[in-house]
């Protein structure tokens, strides 16, 4: 049997939960490095024009997604619009994907209002989820991204968000820590 | 410009707004400035509603405490922390509101990045539940092993009922459990709370007990100690 057809139907089978590079070494019985030729061989045969979908890494796992240049045509088809997040909610996304794990107080300190709605709303729809609890009084609910998170923004890894914006005070403080290290050298 | 506050995610959010419309550098704005404009615009809405601007009112006495304090220290040594307050000086205040504008500033980006997500799809995954082999049970049973096994399990209950029962109350004192306390320090020095309960089933032991240890406590006969919440509280003799 031809292993590409299986990586193949796994990958539609899996749909957007997507798959990792674990879960196809275990369900094709191949080790890892197959399984990333495997992929490689795939996804070139997708980047041909004539081919609808390809495969995107997103979220940490591996699955199959339409091409963005055909999107006039889906987008014919989406009825609704689907529901963007507030201001209020990236925000609360923002602080805990920089800060995770982080507990609700902490959120609430860095925006001066209460997020407790936000949250609820984050948790429901997967976006972040509990993680543990806090030693601090109250014992409080820690809280972190989830892969869905990483997909509703196109990331691959925790590792590809934006880099957070430099404040004066950082720049200032990078200034300084340069110079001790140039001083050092002489 | 006629602003309402569900113009703004929070107090931090309004005192940016203000920052920015006085076309000043949060670095290098005067502080009771904008403490002035906030509080002017916080008095200005008409129609406040307490429930949804509670946080806003908040800030307000945070902002007056902050104020006054800013007058009074002019003459005054700047050591003094209030810790009721979460905003504690002017720097700090300063510092809030910059933590709190970096994170606002990435929801540009999150914003684009979640919009250019929306160029591709995908689809759900398949269901595979017909494919979930359900563990059949071995069906070599018959409506006789049924019964047998009801059989089976009256018997054992009869054998739980108490053959003769007899209601016997003791009276069980303070005193007397202090005693018995005592004599176990007396051979073991250390003792775990919970030991004292494992063998007592009544409420009102648990309760004699429970008065016993405070009672020698307050006699300065022991001391109770815990080292974290949820740990094991210690009883030790002093």
């Amino acid at each position: 049997m031809k292993l590409l057809g299986v990586l193949e139907g796994l990958l539609f089978v899996v749909g957007d939960e997507g798959v990792t590079l674990k879960e196809i070494c275990s369900t094709l019985e191949i080790d890892e490095s197959t399984a990333r030729s495997l992929l490689t061989e795939l996804k070139s045969e997708y980047e041909n024009e004539n081919r609808g979908i390809k495969i995107s890494f997103l979220g940490e796992t591996f699955k199959l997604t339409t091409k963005k240049e055909h999107k006039e045509y889906y987008q014919k088809l989406v009825t609704t619009k689907e529901a963007v997040l507030s201001q209020a909610q990236l925000e609360v996304l923002a602080i805990i994907a920089y800060n995770e794990p982080i507990t609700r107080i902490e959120i609430d300190e860095i925006r001066g209002i209460s997020s407790a709605y936000v949250v609820k709303k984050l948790l429901s729809r997967d976006l972040i989820r509990v993680v543990g609890k806090s030693e601090l009084p109250g014992k409080p609910n820690l809280y972190r991204t989830t892969r869905e998170f990483l997909d509703c923004f196109g990331l691959s890894s925790i590792n590809d968000l934006p880099d957070l914006v430099v404040t004066k005070d950082d720049e200032e403080k990078n200034l300084f820590s340069k110079k001790e290290e140039i001083e050092e050298l002489v | 410009m006629n602003l309402q506050l569900q113009d703004f995610e929070g107090p931090f959010d309004l005192l940016l707004h203000l920052v920015r419309v006085s076309k000043m550098d949060i670095y290098t704005i005067n502080i009771s400035d904008i403490i002035e404009q906030y509080l002017e615009f916080i008095n200005s809405i008409d129609k406040f509603d307490i429930d949804a601007s509670s946080e806003y009112l908040v800030i307000s006495s945070e902002l007056i405490h902050l104020k006054s304090k800013m007058l009074i220290n002019k003459q005054m040594d700047e050591e003094e922390e209030d810790e009721e307050y979460s905003i504690k000086s002017e720097e700090d205040l300063r510092e809030k509101l910059i933590e709190y504008e970096r994170y606002k500033s990435m929801t540009d980006t999150f914003r684009t990045l979640e919009e250019n997500r929306q160029d591709y799809f995908t689809k759900l995954p398949e269901n595979l539940k017909n494919y979930v082999e359900e563990k059949v049970v071995n069906s070599d049973v018959s409506v006789d092993d049924l019964v047998n096994a009801f059989l089976e399990m009256q018997r054992r209950i009869n054998f739980q009922k108490p053959i003769t029962t007899k209601v016997t109350r003791k009276e069980f004192s303070v005193k007397e459990r202090i005693s018995e306390i005592r004599n176990l320090l007396k051979s073991r020095k250390r003792l775990e709370f919970t030991e004292l309960f494992e063998d007592i089933v009544t409420k009102e032991n648990i309760v004699v007990t429970f008065l016993s240890l405070l009672d020698m406590s307050k006699n300065k006969e022991i001391t109770i100690k815990q080292d974290k919440i949820f740990s094991t509280i210690v009883i030790e003799s002093m």
